[in-house]
């Protein structure tokens, strides 16, 4: 549905946010998954047509986004990273705002659409109070409300989950999955939890790359009998080894292990997840 | 640890793109003050000059430099979010504002050194030659020194009462309102003191001038007068700055104050309940996008923010509160004395000309900016730009908004000119209102198309309001005419509406406004379709259409055909020439035609005129015949014909054999005649002319050709024989520049003395005026009514005079009832419209009484006819012409006498404007070194035996009293070396200072002598014998009333201001 070929973005003071970018899109949830400043809100922005590209091309469809990107807005739903919201407007009323904007012009429907979201996004009680002195959260799932207006045919989620409480972060997850069957659904976030719960597929974007991309499990599958936990000092590690991540444990520090080969008794073998998939195109040594 | 504080901050602040803007800005305005305001190459670096330039400078640039940088710095950690982390770091919040403030002062410090070195840079560039490099640093320490003892206190005033301001919770928009309020409170109050800085001629209120002395923000009054009193002016300084810390104490206690915004925040998310709702189902639903729909719900949405937003409602009454202001106090007034009967139109005249451009354009400014980033501020803006909304959408919605906002902006000043109008009793005309809101209206909705456009067509916020700030800079501001750009163009969004006439309405400029306003809206619509193309979203290439590009080019050439039409129609006014160009063709006239200063001319002794008006047209034509006689005892063998630059001649023919050259350029015909004039010999000038007026520039005093009044007066229109020394420069400084000798100012009285009389000459002719008007005009000159007839719907009057006049032709016609009287075998008429009778009798009253008091001293007056014209209110407030006077409407015909003075003005001016008909058109003319006071101070005179012969010796008191305020005002800040009265120059001394010296004279010795003088001056001097000047009435004086000799040397020939003998008199 969605098809992007080998996009560039260079932002003026010089950053080259993306770097030969390509994505294929279809129905379902997608994950972005990159850390801080990889240029996950870069690309999303750039899917959402909020910025121009250098190059490359952009389909949807068919349609050229790129040349119209208003045939894409018409079916968009897009929940940027961080935003804000006007002084002395309530809930409801933005809501209705953007719901006109978006070309929801049947006034029954649209109420009735928004006092869904409103129910869905657990808002019906505050849908009179002025959204700016919402607190984090509560402006969080607005956003996811306001994206969900009108008949999306694509979303996209820059980092939805951020600031929820662990019952709302459920509840999104529940309601974005339902979503996700009938359209596409880009989430992007640096929680590799949510994808691994939501997404089937997934891409791996580092430095304005896409290093890894494919289905989920499929991202890590390969790694199975080559990560190990356990209790160990990374001096003691072979040279074939290394550290993939640190943690605590009940207070109890733990290292993951890249290794082909087994470690020490105190080191098990686990199960590989996609955070590790992740750790090893952080640092550099996926293969 | 301070200093280290202190240091961090002014690094924030420095860096700051606003700040390296103003610092910029300051030194470039500060040049264009120092060279705008002009002083002569002796005053340029003197001390009350350099006083006059640094006090414009800091009345016109501190308060808008210190609101700019004060708004941006007081409230940047509210805008961008860190006011909380702030507020967690060690200094208390008073420590850290005031750490802020100081910062604020010491960077508005550094503007205002810049500034003043800008100031004498832009001295320098008016200096023809610079003093030593020694002196030059000299001045420029002392204007460092000067601007530190003036600024600090205001600086200090001005960023306490921002910081009070933000302290107690006013919105961002509150300071610049303040600001504007204290700029517009102290421009009055300036005018109001009589401060030479805004060329004021009230008289001011003593107890006013005592309290500016003290309290005057600026500390200017007590510094531009020409006694200079240190003590006060440093008391003053102390005052403010003490004032400043008082304030700033007050915002100190009021910076722990609770923030209200904060709390409702943390309320609500306290309040809110933490129980989850069963889910119900969700489904997506259809979309289809309508523009309309879209369109209206943008402007909805945006219109309900901006109305529920509570500085709307604060500005609102504010704005209400000063335009009631404005025209309450004022709304009757015309002139101390006098009662206006107001109408609608004055009371909008108030506001319509200054408030509603300044505070529309703020508005504009403030308002297309917040409009264009409203998203942007919020962090809204990415989810706007993800929806499914065009630009022309957002951009339309956007226009329309801040259009009805101007709308609004403008019914409240119409509402608040209801309400003042009301509370005065003065008749409301709505239509007048419904007038003004499109006339005011649709310019500002032109600028405000225009600054949305900009705002949304550069990227860089701070560039685009910098351009449209300095867009109302230039509209606004005498910058234009600083940097010479003379056409109207140059003012943007400006057009050529001017006050609302009492008797011609808008018309004299109606054409000129609508070919404006739809050049500003092309422009308008211009920038517009830029901003689309700019906006476009999708990366199509090429980045423009052919179609876009043939609609761009075509709106391009729109633009250029609407200002090609605007100059055609401009050209009718005449050549429009600078005053650089005008002086350098002074210059060379007196360079190529001086030659012909001591070449026998012929004079002018038969003027046959016909003027064909056309009223409608704006159109008359005017053929003249002058019979020329050589009066000379030798032959002429050529003559030098002149006319006016800006109204060259059409058709010149002389009935004698000739030679013509024409130079075009100076407008100066020369006939070489092929056979000499004999001395006696007669010949016939012919001439002809077409004058026109757009309406597209400022009406010109001496012609004007509307479609409800004409008035032309013959000089300069009509062609002059020979050289015309009064075309010669006489500021030296000019001269110099071209390359001419320096006059030598001589004295008055030397130069009267020594002048050779041989020149003195009545340039005196017999008139004989045709003038054909539309039938429902009716129509004046010089001269009897001998004849009228109506030929195809246009009425001809012939007007003769019976005897030479002065030639100081002019033709007047208007649609007007006449009153009439008869004095001796002189009819007095009034022509004045016929709802503005009032005054009518009282005219008639002073033009009889005077004329019958002159005749009876002086002599018979000059004519058969006296006519008093209600004239447009633009121009002069009254104007006398041989046996015909020009008054204005305002002043002459819609008021009445009131309590504060116990003489009628209308009287007096009628008296006044009668008397020239002797002291001006009889006498007082003629030679050419002599000075106004035959004219004006003995005008004054008149007035005062007027009024206490016919009114009362209180009435005649109460003139007295009100010309020595007038008289004091103006000499405590007069520079000028004293001169005599008989010498005056300045308008407080032949006008006040002459009231205040015939007032004593008159107490010491009566009117007999005085009459007994003008009596014989007259006989001895009136045409055709030689011009009387002022010294020979002074010498008549002298010898009927000997024994006054010292009095009236002291009072008429001293060079003495009157202060000495008016102090000598109190003691």
């Amino acid at each position: 549905m969605l098809n992007l070929k080998n996009i560039n973005k260079t932002y003026a003071d010089g950053t080259h946010a993306l770097k030969q970018v390509s994505m294929d899109l279809g129905t379902g949830m997608v994950g972005l998954l990159g850390p801080n400043g990889a240029g996950k809100s870069s690309l999303m922005r750039t899917i959402a047509t909020i910025q121009d590209v250098d190059s490359g091309s952009y389909y949807f469809g068919g349609i050229n986004v790129l040349d119209r990107p208003k045939l894409l807005r018409k079916q968009l739903g897009y929940l940027p990273q961080h935003f804000g919201v006007y002084p002395r407007v309530s809930c409801r009323d933005l809501l209705e705002h953007l719901a006109i904007l978006k070309g929801l012009n049947n006034k029954a429907e649209r109420h009735k659409q928004i006092d869904e979201l409103l129910n869905l996004t657990n808002l019906s009680d505050v849908a009179h109070r002025t959204v700016i002195d919402f607190s984090g959260g509560m402006l969080q799932r607005f956003g996811v409300a306001q994206a969900l207006l009108g008949d999306p045919k694509v979303l996209i989620l820059d980092e939805p989950t951020s600031g929820l409480d662990p019952a709302e972060r459920l509840r999104l997850h529940k309601i974005l999955h339902e979503v996700a069957k009938t359209r596409v659904l880009l989430l992007s976030t640096h929680i590799v939890e949510d994808i691994e719960h939501l997404c089937a597929n997934t891409y791996i974007l580092i430095s304005g790359s896409i290093v890894a991309s494919g289905s989920t499990t499929s991202l890590y599958q390969c790694l199975t009998g080559k990560v190990w936990q356990g209790r160990i000092d990374a001096s003691e590690l072979p040279d074939t080894a290394y550290v993939l991540s640190e943690s605590l444990q009940f207070g109890v520090p733990i290292c993951r292990v890249f290794s082909e080969i087994p470690l020490n008794s105190t080191m098990e073998q686990v199960t590989p997840c996609l955070q590790d998939r992740y750790f090893m195109h952080l640092y550099g040594k996926f293969q | 640890m301070f200093k280290q504080q202190i240091w961090s901050e002014l690094k924030l602040q420095c860096f700051h793109p606003l700040f390296i803007t103003l610092l910029i800005f300051a030194p470039i305005f500060g040049f264009f003050v120092g060279k705008g305001v002009s002083a002569s190459q002796i005053e340029l670096f003197q001390d009350h000059n350099l006083h006059k330039v640094i006090g414009i400078l800091n009345m016109l640039a501190l308060p808008w430099a210190a609101v700019i940088l004060a708004a941006s710095v007081l409230f940047r950690e509210i805008k961008t979010g860190i006011a909380g982390l702030i507020s967690a770091l060690p200094p208390t919040k008073v420590q850290h504002q005031g750490l802020i403030v100081t910062g604020v002062i010491l960077s508005l410090y550094l503007l205002c050194i810049l500034s003043v070195s800008g100031l004498f840079l832009g001295l320098l560039s008016q200096a023809v030659a610079l003093p030593s490099f020694n002196i030059l640093l000299i001045i420029f320490v002392k204007m460092q020194q000067l601007q530190f003892m003036l600024s600090v206190p205001s600086l200090l005033f001005f960023v306490a009462i921002f910081w009070l301001l933000k302290n107690i919770g006013s919105p961002l928009i509150g300071l610049y309102l303040v600001t504007l309020m204290l700029f517009a409170s102290y421009m009055a109050l300036a005018s109001a003191s009589g401060s030479p800085l805004m060329a004021s001629e009230h008289t001011p209120s003593p107890l006013l001038v005592e309290v500016m002395n003290y309290l005057d923000w600026f500390g200017l009054t007590a510094f531009v007068v020409r006694d200079l009193n240190w003590d006060i002016i440093y008391l003053n300084r102390l005052i403010i700055a003490i004032a400043s810390i008082l304030i700033a104490f007050v915002a100190c206690l009021s910076a722990n104050s609770p923030q209200k915004k904060n709390n409702a925040k943390l309320k609500l998310t306290q309040q809110v309940p933490t129980k989850i709702h069963p889910q119900v189902a969700f489904t997506f639903r259809k979309v289809s996008l309508k523009f309309f729909v879209q369109f209206i719900s943008s402007l909805s949405f945006q219109l309900k923010q901006f109305l529920i937003h509570p500085g709307t409602f604060f500005i609102s009454i504010l704005w209400f509160g000063i335009v009631v202001a404005e025209i309450y106090p004022s709304l009757n007034v015309a002139e101390t004395g006098s009662t206006l009967n107001s109408l609608s139109m004055d009371a909008i005249n108030r506001f319509m000309w200054d408030l509603v451009p300044m505070f529309g354009s703020v508005l504009c400014i403030y308002l297309s900016y917040t409009f264009t980033w409203r998203d942007q501020h919020a962090n809204f803006h990415l989810i706007t730009r993800s929806l499914p909304v065009s630009f022309a959408t957002i951009f339309l919605s956007r226009v329309i908004l801040l259009n009805i906002v101007v709308f609004l902006f403008l019914f409240i000043a119409c509402l608040a000119g209801v309400v003042a109008q009301y509370l005065r009793n003065s008749p409301v005309d709505f239509a007048e209102y419904v007038r003004f809101i499109y006339n005011a209206g649709l310019p500002l909705m032109a600028k405000s198309i225009a600054f949305i456009a900009i705002q949304s067509i550069l990227k860089q916020r701070i560039v685009a309001t910098t351009i449209c700030i300095f867009l109302v800079v230039l509209e606004l501001s005498p910058l234009t005419t600083v940097i010479g750009l003379y056409h109207p163009v140059f003012r943007p969004f400006s057009t050529p509406l001017d006050n609302i006439d009492s008797l011609l309405n808008y018309s004299h400029v109606d054409s000129g406004f609508w070919a404006f306003t739809l050049f500003w809206f092309i422009v308008s619509l211009l920038l517009s379709y830029v901003a689309l193309l700019v906006n476009k979203v999708g990366g199509v290439r090429p980045f423009i259409k052919l179609a876009e590009a043939l609609l761009f080019v075509f709106l391009i050439v729109a633009a250029a055909l609407q200002l090609q039409f605007i100059n055609r129609q401009m050209l009718k006014d005449g050549k429009s020439i600078s005053i650089a160009s005008q002086m350098e063709l002074l210059a060379n006239y007196e360079i190529e035609y001086k030659k012909f200063e001591n070449q026998p001319q012929p004079t002018i002794q038969y003027v046959k005129t016909e003027v064909h008006i056309y009223p409608q047209e704006r159109k008359t034509i005017i053929k003249g015949n002058y019979t020329l006689l050589n009066p000379h005892k030798v032959a002429i063998d050529s003559i030098l014909l002149g006319e006016d630059w800006r109204t060259p001649l059409q058709e010149v023919s002389l009935s004698h054999p000739s030679m013509m050259t024409y130079d075009a350029l100076q407008g100066q015909r020369i006939f070489q005649l092929t056979s000499s004039l004999e001395p006696g010999q007669e010949v016939e000038l012919q001439f002809s002319l077409i004058l026109e007026q757009s309406g597209y520039q400022k009406i010109p005093n001496h012609k004007v050709l509307t479609s409800g009044f004409v008035y032309i007066r013959g000089v300069p229109i009509l062609p002059e024989l020979g050289y015309q020394p009064v075309r010669e420069i006489s500021d030296n400084d000019w001269r110099q520049k071209y390359g001419l000798a320096k006059v030598h100012h001589e004295a008055f009285e030397t130069l009267l003395g020594n002048r050779d009389r041989a020149k003195d000459i009545y340039q005196w002719t017999t008139l004989s005026t045709i003038i054909s008007t539309p039938e429902d005009f009716q129509s004046f000159s010089q001269g009897e009514l001998i004849s009228e007839k109506k030929i195809d719907g246009r009425v001809f009057r012939h007007f003769e005079t019976r005897s030479a006049v002065r030639r100081l032709q002019a033709f007047v016609a208007l649609p007007a009832q006449i009153s009439e009287r008869k004095t001796g075998d002189v009819l007095l008429r009034v022509a004045h419209k016929e709802m503005h009778y009032q005054n009518v009798e009282m005219t008639l009253d002073a033009m009889q009484q005077t004329v019958e008091f002159l005749t009876e001293h002086l002599g018979p007056f000059p004519g058969k006819s006296l006519t008093v014209v209600e004239k447009p209110d633009f121009g002069p407030g009254g104007y006398a012409l041989p046996q015909l006077t020009l008054i204005s409407s305002k002043i002459g015909f819609r008021v009445d006498q009131n309590d504060e003075h116990s003489f009628s003005h209308v009287y007096r001016r009628a008296a006044h404007e009668t008397a020239h008909q002797w002291f001006g058109h009889l006498l007082g003319n003629g030679v050419k070194q002599d000075s106004a006071f035959l004219v004006e101070s003995m005008a004054k005179y008149i007035e005062l035996v007027m009024l206490e012969r016919h009114h009362g010796s209180y009435a005649m008191q109460s003139l007295i009293d009100h010309e020595t305020r007038r008289y004091l005002n103006a000499e405590k800040h007069n520079r000028k070396p004293p001169s005599s009265l008989v010498g005056a120059e300045n308008a407080h001394d032949k006008y006040s200072r002459a009231t205040l010296a015939f007032a004593k004279l008159r107490a010491e010795i009566g009117d007999d002598p005085i009459l007994a003088a003008l009596s014989e001056l007259t006989a001895k001097h009136r045409f055709p014998k030689a011009p009387a000047s002022s010294l020979d009435f002074v010498d008549i004086l002298l010898a009927k009333a000997p024994a006054h000799k010292e009095l009236i040397e002291m009072l008429l020939l001293v060079p003495v201001p009157a202060t000495s003998w008016l102090r000598q008199a109190v003691d």
